[in-house]
């Protein structure tokens, strides 16, 4: 988790072409992978275009972040977020059990429509998925109430090996990064 | 004792709780543990809500999949570990060889086991369940009900289920009232209350020619004008992907979850067709929005609009999900207008009073 931070901010100082290639390496999702590349290019080829090279950072930072978020949720041992943030971590631990819950939904929406013979407009995404948030959190709210009664009890976090190759790569990728920009 | 309003719980009692779809169960769990202010629980004469104890008394809600707070039950009691201690071997024995499973991968069955195995934990002396059963197959009820405590109150649809379970019954009809356990045989009673459990019929009719023939996971299957077919078989065993494979070849498919299904504002644009609404009784709702509808009701417009699209035939994954007696009628109602009409049916499912109303059955898996 630190490492995933020192990354994410790092690419705010850098033009995060390293640490956009970095995280795409570390979640495999190739067909993710092959459509970031596929931005990517478009967004040089019209900056480029336009003489607005200097925005081009701004593509690789947000890929980088995407792929810090498909990480954080599939690829971070939760618990060890709890014994970074203590109880203020204990929402996005829970938002990150949601990641999977929500893109089967996005799809059956997007199925949805195609069976119903409509064609795909945000607007028409927006209802039914705002409709489905709240019923979540409506029951949500149930759940945590009953399951996460008590104090919370913070412990130590217990940093294996490849906790410490994992935050030594990003340093490793950061400072690579920092150096090639200047 | 737990008390809330009318319902009183002893310890080793087992309780349930019926009433219409929109009656109010689900606000009286709420109301249970605490997410509303009234009616007030008491616990051993006590206000419940003036200090909520829940290692004494907590809920499972309707819908597992809204329930998690981590993607495996292992990781979840390792969070729920950190607030409280709790019995995890009895997690892991319900869960078994799903422990570390991510729950988005469980059967049915197992996805309730994992949201009852989280609140189980803690040992609570009263739980509340809203609607158990949902969706599952008698497997998936086995499962769940094997893993249930000594004491519960349970908020259910499915009154065959109930039978062999409960002690006693309270039923939510303007205000709740216990009845006698009997009255859970007695079909005049349960469809005067909107219940289910009672046998119900369908005026059928000669079947015209063939409209659709397919293949469905390698068997033949043939559609005629007016039937309606039925596609049977346990939780996970291809119904749904039956159903996706028939709408890639022009049927007007209908899925669980109708709120997924609606896009656009009022329900008269949805139906787009005054004929269809008025055959369904909905003209009266053309300028509602479908989300503020009853379970009933969406599935007339979802029936509405496949009846509009002009699709020859229609098909329905486990439409009777969540389903009171009331919304059965009226849904086998629907199917009987869609017949009427010469419309081909197929229904995915495993509710046994919905294959009573098929005039074939295929069982897949």
């Amino acid at each position: 988790m630190p490492a995933l931070i020192l990354i994410s901010a790092t690419a705010a100082l850098t033009n995060g072409v390293l640490q956009m290639g970095f995280t795409a390496l570390v979640h495999r999702k190739w067909r993710v992978i092959v459509i970031e590349a596929a931005v990517v290019a478009a967004s040089f080829i019209v900056l480029s275009n336009f003489h607005r090279l200097y925005l081009f950072p701004f593509a690789t930072r947000i890929m980088t972040y995407v792929n810090s978020y498909l990480i954080a949720s599939e690829l971070v041992d939760r618990p060890t977020v709890l014994d970074v943030f203590g109880e203020r971590g204990v929402p996005l631990v829970i938002a990150l059990a949601y990641y999977p819950t929500f893109i089967s939904v996005g799809r059956e929406l997007i199925e949805n429509l195609k069976v119903r013979g409509l064609k795909f407009s945000p607007s028409k995404v927006v209802l039914p998925l705002l409709v489905f948030t709240i019923k979540v959190a409506n029951e949500l709210e149930a759940a945590y109430t009953v399951k996460l009664y008590g104090k919370f009890r913070r412990t130590l976090p217990k940093l294996g090996l490849w906790d410490y190759l994992f935050v030594l790569s990003s340093v490793v990728v950061s400072c690579l990064s920092l150096v090639i920009l200047r | 004792m737990f008390v809330v309003g009318d319902i009183e719980i002893e310890r080793g009692e087992r309780v349930a709780l019926l009433g219409r779809s929109g009656s109010g169960k689900t606000t009286l769990i709420r109301a249970a543990i605490c997410l509303r202010d009234s009616p007030k629980p008491f616990l051993d004469g006590r206000d419940f809500c003036a200090d909520p104890d829940y290692s004494k008394v907590s809920a499972v809600m309707q819908e597992p999949s809204w329930q998690v707070l981590a993607e495996t039950s292992e990781e979840e009691l390792s969070l729920i570990s950190r607030y409280h201690d709790g019995n995890i071997s009895l997690a892991r024995e319900l869960m078994g060889p799903y422990f570390s499973t991510p729950f988005m991968k469980l059967s049915d069955g197992y996805k309730r086991r994992f949201v009852l195995s989280s609140v189980l934990v803690g040992g609570p002396e009263y739980l509340l369940l809203d609607e158990p059963f949902s969706n599952l197959d008698s497997e998936g009820v086995k499962l769940v009900s094997d893993a249930l405590p000594h004491t519960y109150l349970m908020a259910e649809h499915r009154v065959p289920e109930l039978r062999s379970m409960v002690d006693r019954v309270y039923v939510i009809s303007s205000g709740v009232r216990e009845v006698n356990k009997d009255k859970l045989w007695d079909e005049d009673f349960l469809r005067s209350h909107g219940l289910r459990g009672f046998k119900i019929w369908r005026e059928r009719r000669r079947l015209g020619e063939t409209i659709l023939r397919a293949d469905i996971k390698g068997i033949s299957v043939e559609v005629r004008r007016g039937e309606v077919l039925c596609l049977v078989g346990s939780n996970g065993s291809g119904k749904t992907t039956a159903i996706k494979q028939l709408s890639k070849r022009g049927v007007r498919a209908v899925f669980q979850n109708p709120d997924l299904q609606f896009f656009l504002k009022t329900v008269g644009e949805e139906v787009n067709s005054s004929e269809a609404l008025s055959l369904f009784n909905l003209v009266h709702l053309k300028d509602r929005s479908p989300y503020t509808l009853s379970y009933g009701e969406k599935m007339r417009v979802l029936m509405a609009s496949a009846i509009a699209s002009g699709s020859k035939v229609v098909a329905f994954d486990e439409p009777s999900t969540g389903m009171d007696g009331d919304s059965l009628i009226s849904f086998v109602r629907a199917l009987e207008l869609l017949s009427e009409d010469g419309r081909g049916i197929v229904i995915a499912t495993h509710d046994r009073d919905v294959v009573e109303v098929c005039d074939s059955v295929v069982k897949l898996g």
